[in-house]
Formats: C-alpha cells, sequence, structure tokens
C-alpha cells in the first residue's frame, strides 16, 4: 500500500480501489513496482502510472500476458502513442486483445482504412468502452 | 438405552430413527453402537464441537462411529503437520464429517498429487478450508475432472487459477462440469467466451440451465435488452449472482441521485462495473465533481454521456479540471463531457503549440484541442510524437498565464 502513496495516490483514491480490487491488498510491493514499470516501458510519465493505476485498479490485477497482449495487439493495428491512449482510457487495459480485433476488423470489412480506424480510436478514446 | 441416550442428547425421533436406519447402525448392535456413541461424542465435544456439530457429524456420516479415536486423531495431526492451524481444521471436519473417513494412507497421496500438479502449499491449504470435500475423493476422481477441463481447452494455469478462487467449483464430476459449460453454448457464446468467463467467475459452474435462464429473465423484466445482457454477462459474469432485489436496489439509488431509469439501464449495460459499486464510492464521486464547480444535474447529465468519467481518481478527475479551468474550458464538458477522456499531457502539448503559434484557445474553438491526430498533422505538420516531446507536461507547472 506504500507503494501506492509514493505514487501520489490519496486515501480516499485508494479506500475506492480497493472496493474495486479488493485483491490488491494481497499484491506485494515488487507486484506493483513490476507493474508501474510495464507503463514506463511504454513511456508513461509518473503522472501517467498514477492515473492509470488509480483510476483502472483491475489493471494491477491484470497478468503480464494480458498487458503485453494488449499492447502488442495495439501496436501492430499502428497505435504509437500508447502512453497518452492508456492516460486517457486506461481501461482498454480491460479489454481482451480478442475483442480489440474483432472491433478494429469488423470496421474495416464495413470499408473503412485501417489508419482512419486507428484516428479514430486514437482521437476518441472513449470509443473502445464500446468495445 | 441407546435412544434414551440419544433423546438425552437432543437427537430428535426422526433423527434418531434416521440414525438408527443408517446402514452402519443397522449391521450394529445398540450395545456397541452406545458404547461408540459415547467415547465419539466425548471426544467431538472435548475438541469443542457443539451438540448441533456432533449431531451432524453423525447423521451426516454414522460410520463415524466405527473409527478408532487414535487414528482419527492422527488425521487432524496430518492436517496440522502439514500447516493447517488446528481450528481450521476442525471447522472444515464441521463442514464436512467425511473427511474423517478418508483414510490415512490416502491423504499424503492426495496431497501429492495437487502439489505434483502445480498447487502451492497455501492453495492446498485453502482448498482444505473453502472446500473441504474435495479430500474426500479418489485421486481418479481428482484427474477425472482435471481431464475434463483440459479437454474443454483450460490449460493447466487457468485451472490452478479457477480452483484457487473457488475450490468448491472442484465438488462436481468432470461430466457435471463440462455439461454446466456447455449451458451456455445456447446464448451464443462461443467455447472460447465461456472459458473466459469460467475463468473470471468459476462460480457459474454451478449454476443450472434453469437458473440461468431465470437469471436473463430477471434482468430483461428490469429494463435490460437481451443482447446488451449477453454483452454484459460475458463481461461480467458476476452479475448471474446478483439477487434481483439487489439491481433493483441499484438502479432505484441512481435515479435518486437524478438519473431516469432509462439513462441507468443505458449506463450499466456499457458500464456494468457500475453495478458493483456501493453507493458511498458513486456519491463521494459525484460530490467531489460538485466540488469542483459543477451543478448536479450537469454531473448526472455529463456522467450519462460519459458514464467513464466517475471512474477516474479524484486525483486525475482535480488535474484535469484544474487545468481546463486555467484555460476558460470549465462549462464545455457539460456539453462534450467525452472530451474530458484526452490525456492531460496531450491537451497540454496542444494548448502550448497553438499558443506558441498564436492561435486563440478558448471555449468557442476547443475542438481544435481535440481534434484527430492525421487532422493536426494534416494543417500543421506536426504529430502527436512532436507535440509531447516539445510541450512535456510537468504536473505542477501547470498553464502559465
Amino acid at each position: 500500500m506504500n507503494e501506492l502513496y509514493s505514487l501520489g495516490i490519496s486515501e480516499e483514491t485508494i479506500k475506492c480501489m480497493l472496493e474495486v480490487n479488493p485483491k490488491i491488498n494481497d499484491l506485494s510491493v515488487q507486484e506493483i513496482v513490476f507493474k508501474e514499470n510495464m507503463l514506463k516501458e511504454l513511456d508513461c510519465t509518473d503522472n501517467q502510472v498514477r492515473n492509470i493505476i488509480s483510476s483502472n485498479p483491475m489493471f494491477l490485477s491484470n497478468t503480464t500476458e494480458e498487458i503485453v497482449d494488449v499492447v502488442m495487439t495495439l501496436t501492430n493495428y499502428g497505435f504509437t502513442t500508447l502512453n497518452i491512449l492508456f492516460d486517457a482510457n486506461p481501461y482498454i487495459f480491460n479489454l481482451d486483445s480478442d475483442e480489440i480485433k474483432e472491433y478494429i476488423e469488423s470496421r474495416k470489412n464495413n470499408g473503412e482504412s485501417l489508419d482512419d480506424i486507428v484516428d479514430d480510436l486514437d482521437s476518441n478514446p472513449y470509443l473502445f468502452n464500446e468495445i | 438405552m441407546l435412544e434414551k441416550e440419544l433423546l438425552d442428547f437432543g437427537f430428535t425421533q426422526e433423527e434418531i430413527d434416521k440414525f438408527l436406519n443408517s446402514h452402519f447402525c443397522s449391521t450394529h448392535n445398540h450395545r456397541y453402537l452406545l458404547i461408540k456413541f459415547k467415547i465419539l461424542s466425548k471426544w467431538l465435544s472435548d475438541l469443542n464441537f457443539s451438540i448441533d456439530n456432533i449431531k451432524y457429524v453423525m447423521l451426516s456420516v454414522p460410520r463415524t462411529l466405527g473409527y478408532n479415536i487414535e487414528i482419527l486423531n492422527k488425521k487432524i495431526n496430518y492436517f496440522v503437520d502439514y500447516g493447517i492451524d488446528r481450528q481450521s481444521v476442525l471447522n472444515s471436519i464441521k463442514k464436512q464429517p467425511s473427511l474423517l473417513g478418508v483414510s490415512m494412507e490416502s491423504l499424503p497421496e492426495k496431497i501429492s498429487f495437487f502439489e505434483s500438479y502445480g498447487f502451492t502449499k497455501t492453495n492446498i491449504i485453502y482448498m482444505l478450508k473453502k472446500a473441504p470435500s474435495i479430500f474426500t475423493y479418489s485421486t481418479d476422481g481428482f484427474s477425472e475432472r482435471l481431464e475434463k477441463l483440459t479437454l474443454y481447452g483450460f490449460d493447466k494455469k487457468d485451472i490452478i487459477k479457477m480452483i484457487r478462487t473457488e475450490p468448491r467449483v472442484f465438488c462436481a464430476s468432470g461430466e457435471k462440469l463440462y455439461e454446466k459449460m456447455e449451458n451456455y453454448l445456447v446464448y451464443g457464446y462461443t467455447k472460447e467466451e465461456i472459458k473466459k468467463m469460467v475463468s473470471i467467475f468459476p462460480q457459474m459452474l454451478y449454476y443450472s440451465s434453469d437458473y440461468i435462464e431465470m437469471k436473463i429473465n430477471t434482468y430483461i423484466s428490469l429494463g435490460y435488452k437481451k443482447a446488451d445482457l449477453l454483452k454484459m454477462i460475458k463481461r461480467f459474469p458476476g452479475i448471474l449472482s446478483f439477487k434481483e432485489d439487489f439491481v433493483r436496489d441499484k438502479i432505484s439509488y441512481y435515479m435518486s441521485l437524478g438519473y431516469k431509469k432509462e439513462d441507468v439501464i443505458k449506463i450499466t449495460s456499457v458500464h456494468t462495473r457500475l453495478l458493483y459499486y456501493s453507493p458511498d464510492y458513486y456519491n463521494k464521486r459525484i460530490n467531489f465533481l460538485i466540488s469542483l464547480g459543477y451543478k448536479r444535474e450537469e454531473v448526472i447529465s455529463m456522467t450519462v454521456s460519459m458514464p467513464s468519467i466517475i471512474e477516474f481518481s479524484f486525483e486525475t478527475m482535480k488535474e484535469k479540471i484544474d487545468f481546463y479551468n486555467s484555460i476558460g474550458f470549465h462549462d464545455v464538458f457539460v456539453n462534450y463531457p467525452k472530451n474530458l477522456m484526452q490525456s492531460i499531457s496531450l491537451s497540454y502539448a496542444r494548448y502550448m503549440f497553438y499558443t506558441e503559434n498564436n492561435v486563440e484557445i478558448d471555449a468557442n474553438n476547443f475542438r481544435k484541442l481535440f481534434i484527430g491526430s492525421k487532422r493536426i498533422f494534416d494543417i500543421y505538420g506536426v504529430t502527436n510524437n512532436d507535440l509531447l516531446k516539445k510541450y512535456p507536461y510537468i504536473r505542477e507547472k501547470g498553464i502559465e498565464r
């Protein structure tokens, strides 16, 4: 829990995080730091790391494979500033990579170009909530 | 004599009849049973079993009367030596008296079976506490269940995670587990989707097809569309466990905050997580947004259009609103709340870029801050990456006027 405080997350927010994801209590400092470092590998600033973790507490319980899967899927489709994307919509991490693929492929099948779809999602990250 | 002893102990006549008609009691004389009853009830009483606990042990597993007390103590000590606290072992026996019937020889074999599969000691101790009946099955029984789950497509890691989360799932036979998963196919879920749902919420394997159908109809009667509901269940299968009153109360609660019923249904169809949150959680966030200068009806309207706002942490909400207030955008989000989602880093970088290029940004042309990255590149020849590198957002710095 101290690790979350050191990120600049308030006690009130931590209480809410525990309500959403009680398993946070069982995580070790190393596990939390590992997840922070994964975000930093995506060029997330400390601020963005704080935002992502505090707004989407489930992220801390996602497995490494699940996180890498989502990141690789988005990267392969051409998303570049993932730090900005996840900072805008941290809940993207809760999606299945297959769901993201299905959504994008469905729009492609409707005639949209991949470039336009990526730009649309990048500029309107709330669209991921509709997947 | 035996019947009187049982009556004095607290058994009802019905219980006595059931007990004496059991296979074990009907094959032994009453004198023997009386002696064994006294020995076993004293032993259990010394272990702080209540009268009800003792009756439950004897009625569930009458053959416990035939067990040697020394051997029973050895079984308890075996689990204690393995690392389970004594009280938990006794509680498991109270829950599942047939644990007393598991042979001493088979205990290490069963533990070893789980350990070699990949369960840790902590997992096994948890399984014993939560679902003690697992230890009454043979290792063949374990194998059968694991095989059926593997056949369905679960790998070892999934199975361990599932049983670690909900060991009671393992109490059903492999056939039954398979059948329960197949029940969900009729709703259009693929095998892969069912697998994922079960991994998230193994308890859904308890549910019969009638129960599932009843739950779906309950949600439909509350106002949810079937197609939306099936998506909700796919993402949050735990909602199958919610009682009707619980969901109804949640809907009523959101309506008491100012939402219309159709808005609550619409929001929770997409943001099903909101059904999990306590009133306190939601209330705090509404009040926090109000404290940042929005009226209640504005907050309600913003969160209907963009429910995700309510899930931002307090720090994130404040940081965004403070920044946008500093550039005169406070009222923009009442009508265009979706723009609040954009990363502050990007908004700051674009704002600084426009300012340095003498492009006035205010509430009248706010859209410039939120246009697509392709458009910014087409007009100005800069990418988001360029802007973020040139104008890094530093939280404390904010906007200097």
